[in-house]
């Protein structure tokens, strides 16, 4: 609401293009200001006769740039100085290339270049915005998991999801495991540190080596590096701070959604060495991306343990250390969101206590992909996993629940009872899960040809049958096209742009997208290549706005067959009377569907009592 | 204690604005002056935003109190102790009063208007700065209404054509020597009276009186004085027009136009209610010119001999390269300007510079 009504003056100086200050001043309009727009192409002198004469709290002056362009709008700014009229009017200009640096030097308050929409000036009259650092301020961190009841909508599979994730919870919660107690004595360790115990610091880091395994535990006890790591020395810590503020001074983000708020746009790093992270990170937040998703090496599941410090890593996957992941959370915008994954492996519990300590976002847990499809023994999994949901809801993390296991062949269904049971276990222990289903080529689409006609109907019917099961949030992954992407970039970024593009016209929450060459780089990512994506995708999205990408009448036969699949596969769970041996067993995804169960970890279980 | 305000101000982009500023800065600085340092836009960037081609960088050392915005602090490797804050903005972030603690490059953005200018070098003077200097940008001269001296910095990325320069650096330099005038005046011409092609002429007084003394406030446009002038020509025969200030005929380029306009009405005396020195007018014969590739820009050069000699032929200022001459003759110029300005703050400092 304008409590005063401000005038505004607009004036186009450029002989045709005029319609930016149009949108302006509808917007402006629409918020309630006077104002007066004058006919393009004035002198200098017939402009300031009209700031004389309507007296404007702002002139808004639109003009595309060219040599000698800038002498004109310095001569305007003079003659208004010169005319007693500055110190009551702000003097604004907008067009190509404008950048804050030609504003100051032209004299203007403020300059707004390529990309501004009319609300960042409307926000800019109204003191919302700082001059400087304009689309900063106006950028919030977005809430990604409020507005759902997580109510099963399908009372029958609600009914059997209930049942066994009571049954679960109950069996984990009489058994621990080394990585639990690593994780307490983590939180403990972050405790003393607060109220600088340093000696109970290092006495705990004793007692936490001794629950790492023969890989990790040389580093507490020797010091020595483990794997292909090392430490970062003092001066490439100072050379990545340095870097960090200078990017983040200067970073101006694009807006990759045009009309809607949602899907939220995220990109995965983990190049190995958190400088490189940095630098990542910097390059999509600039072109647009909501969030981040830190990717650890696949050792790091495998082994009991976490390292310390700020260590880089010669190959993909950067190392899970409090130290790395607080110089990553110190790099990011403040908009920014961050996951943290700690999904599928004998540090689950830990990377959670992480992830909470650090500030993060979000982070990811399933414990049925974790076992079947990375390694991890199903019985350990599901002990450090229910401690896992336990901890995000303590720290209110929100999570997703990741069916990873459909790149491993196991059908969408099986994966999704999978997923549902998971989302029940985090929902009754006060979590917040984010159903994760794949947008992708999988092994049961080559094999069963769903996708034989479009893309669209299977993928558009995992969301459609998911939304006849529960009131949640959903968000595809991950990243979505990834397994149609060729080496040709331009094809890799025009797929991934339309499964994004299929995400927001199905409301997803949110949409993790890949690079260019994610899939064939055989190596570490390019920068450019995650501009790629981040260009196409805000194509798309500008493209479609809320118009709705059409499925087929198949998508609603696939999404019957996937919800009773769901069903069928809950029943068996539920007849077996033990979600763990289910994992066992097979019910859940099975070797003929390309998973097993994992060996990471197996033996390591106690019960509570022992 | 008031500083003597010495304003850098440039026809164009790239005539020499800051080189000169800051040699004649080092200068001040050797004899132990403590000076203030702003910018009315944009300066010491390595690179023109326009051109893209490498721009002369900006030096300070201890002592120097600086007024730019938090952005430019940011971007600056001198080190800088806040000292003051203002309520002044730009487009890259509120202006900040420093003082200099360890030397080295300062990037520039002050206030771009004249209150703010104003502001400004009063807090420069609060904190005991002695001599202030302002830099131009492009060719806005407006907030120069401020200091009470100019250099004006002019060449060939003005215009090629020495002859055309030349002729507005006389103009220039004849409005600033309009006389100051005081006292009251018989009519007023309220601000955009004569802006644009015409006097406006429900702003006008419904009645002049015959060769009094009437004041035109604000900036004022050649067609609009032209037509004012003609129009009123037997009223104003002996009387006197008073404008604000110099920088009302300058402002917009209109110099060279106005002057000539105040020349022809020789019946007329033209004077100001606030007078600016001008200290020497310095010449710079680079411009940039495009390239053969879109959006880019090369460095190119007139004759410099040709250009200071017709220069010196048509004004009666201080006339200098900068950089093939030096600062002194400059230097000393403003220090014999200082010596009657302000004697009571400036002696002893004075007698140590030219003892």
């Amino acid at each position: 609401m304008v409590e005063e009504k401000k005038k505004i003056l607009l004036a186009p100086l450029d002989p045709v293009h005029d319609v930016g200050l149009k949108m302006i001043r509808r917007a402006l309009d629409e918020a309630g200001y006077e104002t007066n727009l004058l006919p393009p192409d004035l002198p200098p002198e017939e402009i300031v006769k009209n700031m004389i004469a309507y007296k404007p709290d702002y002139t808004l002056i639109g003009r595309t740039l060219g040599y000698d362009v800038e002498t004109v709008l310095s001569r305007l700014v003079d003659l208004a100085d010169a005319s007693g009229l500055r110190p009551k009017m702000k003097m604004v200009v907008g067009g190509m290339p404008i950048k804050p640096e030609l504003a100051a030097e032209l004299g203007f308050d403020a300059g707004f270049g390529p990309g501004t929409t009319p609300e960042e000036v409307v926000a800019y009259i109204e003191g919302r915005l700082e001059a400087e650092q304009h689309t900063k301020v106006l950028r919030q961190k977005p809430k990604i998991a409020e507005g759902f009841s997580y109510r099963f909508v399908n009372e029958e599979i609600g009914r059997l999801c209930s049942e066994i994730a009571d049954e679960a919870l109950a069996w984990a919660s009489e058994r621990t495991s080394p990585g639990i107690e690593r994780s307490q004595i983590r939180r403990e360790m972050f405790s003393l540190q607060r109220r600088g115990d340093s000696a109970g610091v290092e006495k705990l880091r004793r007692e936490y080596a001794a629950l790492c395994d023969s890989f990790i535990k040389p580093f507490y006890d020797l010091g020595q590096t483990v794997g292909k790591t090392r430490l970062l020395s003092e001066s490439e810590l100072a050379a990545l701070n340095e870097y960090a503020a200078e990017a983040a001074s200067r970073l101006v983000p694009r807006r990759v959604r045009h009309s809607k708020e949602r899907p939220l746009v995220f990109t995965q790093y983990g190049t190995g060495c958190p400088f490189m992270d940095v630098a990542h990170i910097k390059v999509v937040e600039a072109w647009g991306a909501d969030g981040v998703i830190h990717f650890d090496p696949s050792w790091g599941a495998r082994h009991e343990g976490l390292l310390e410090g700020h260590i880089t890593h010669e190959e993909d996957g950067s190392p899970i250390t409090p130290e790395n992941l607080a110089l990553i959370k110190h790099s990011l915008m403040p908009w920014t969101l961050w996951q943290v994954r700690a999904h599928r492996g004998l540090n689950t519990p830990e990377t959670v206590v992480l992830a909470g300590e650090m500030k993060a976002d979000l982070t990811k847990v399933n414990m049925v992909y974790g076992s079947l499809g990375a390694g991890t023994d199903p019985e350990r999994l599901v002990v450090d996993g229910t401690e896992a949901l336990r901890l995000a809801a303590e720290y209110g993390l929100p999570y997703d629940v990741v069916t990873n296991e459909e790149l491993c062949g196991v059908p969408a269904y099986k994966a999704f009872a999978g997923m549902l049971i998971v989302a029940t276990m985090g929902i009754k222990l006060g979590g917040r899960p984010i159903l994760k289903p794949l947008f992708c080529y999988s092994p049961e689409v080559l094999i069963n040809g769903q996708m034989s006609d479009n893309y669209v109907d299977f993928n558009a019917a995992k969301l459609m049958a998911l939304r006849s099961i529960i009131d949640a949030p959903v968000w595809p992954g991950e990243p979505v096209g990834f397994m149609t992407h060729t080496s040709d970039r331009i094809q890799a970024s025009a797929t991934t742009m339309l499964h994004a593009c299929l995400a927001s016209s199905l409301d997803a929450v949110a949409v993790t997208i890949s690079s260019s060459d994610e899939a064939f780089s055989g190596g570490p990512i390019s920068a450019a290549s995650r501009v790629d994506t981040l260009r196409a995708v805000t194509e798309g999205m500008r493209f479609f706005g809320k118009a709705k990408i059409q499925p087929t009448e198949k998508a609603e036969e696939f999404a019957r067959g996937i919800t009773e699949g769901i069903q069928k596969v809950l029943q068996q769970v539920k007849a077996r009377g033990s979600f763990v041996s289910a994992l066992y067993e097979g019910l859940l995804g099975n070797k003929e569907d390309g998973v097993y169960p994992g060996r990471a970890g197996r033996q390591t279980v106690r019960t509570r009592s022992t | 204690m008031r500083s003597l305000r010495i304003g850098f101000a440039g026809t164009a982009k790239n005539t020499g604005k800051t080189t000169t500023l800051s040699a004649l800065m080092d200068s001040f600085l050797e004899d132990g002056w403590r000076l203030g340092l702003t910018s009315i836009g944009y300066d010491g960037e390595n690179l023109d935003n326009v051109t893209g081609l490498p721009k002369p960088r900006i030096y300070v050392q201890p002592g120097v109190l600086v007024a730019t915005s938090t952005r430019c602090v940011e971007a600056s490797s001198a080190k800088l102790r806040l000292v003051r804050e203002t309520d002044i903005n730009t487009s890259l972030g509120p202006v900040i009063i420093g003082k200099v603690e360890e030397p080295g490059l300062v990037v520039l953005a002050g206030p771009s208007y004249s209150k703010g200018l104003e502001s400004v070098l009063l807090l420069f003077e609060e904190e005991g700065v002695r001599v202030s200097f302002i830099d131009g940008a492009f060719g806005r001269i407006a907030p120069m209404n401020v200091a009470d001296g100019l250099v004006l910095c002019t060449g060939a990325a003005r215009d090629r054509r020495v002859s055309v320069i030349a002729e507005e650096a006389r103009g220039v330099e004849r409005i600033l020597k309009l006389n100051s005038w005081s006292g009251s005046p018989d009519a007023v011409l309220p601000q955009g009276s004569l802006i644009g092609e015409y006097p406006d002429e429900g702003l006008l007084p419904v009645r002049l009186p015959p060769r009094g003394a009437v004041l035109v406030e604000g900036a004022v446009s050649p067609a609009a004085l032209n037509l004012f002038l003609s129009s009123h020509r037997e009223l104003l025969d002996g009387g006197t027009v008073v404008f604000e200030n110099p920088v009302s005929l300058i402002a917009g380029g209109a110099a060279a136009e106005n002057e000539r306009l105040i020349r022809q009405f020789h019946s007329v005396k033209f004077c100001v209610l606030k007078r600016l020195e001008l200290f020497g007018v310095t010449v710079n014969p680079f411009y940039p010119e495009r390239g053969r590739v879109e959006g880019t820009f090369e460095a190119r050069y007139i004759d410099a001999v040709k250009l200071l000699d017709v220069f010196r032929r048509n004004l009666e200022t201080l006339v200098l390269d900068v950089k093939r001459e030096g600062i002194g003759a400059l230097y000393q110029q403003v220090l014999a300007y200082l010596r009657n300005w302000e004697p009571q703050a400036c002696r002893q400092l004075y007698r140590k510079c030219t003892s």
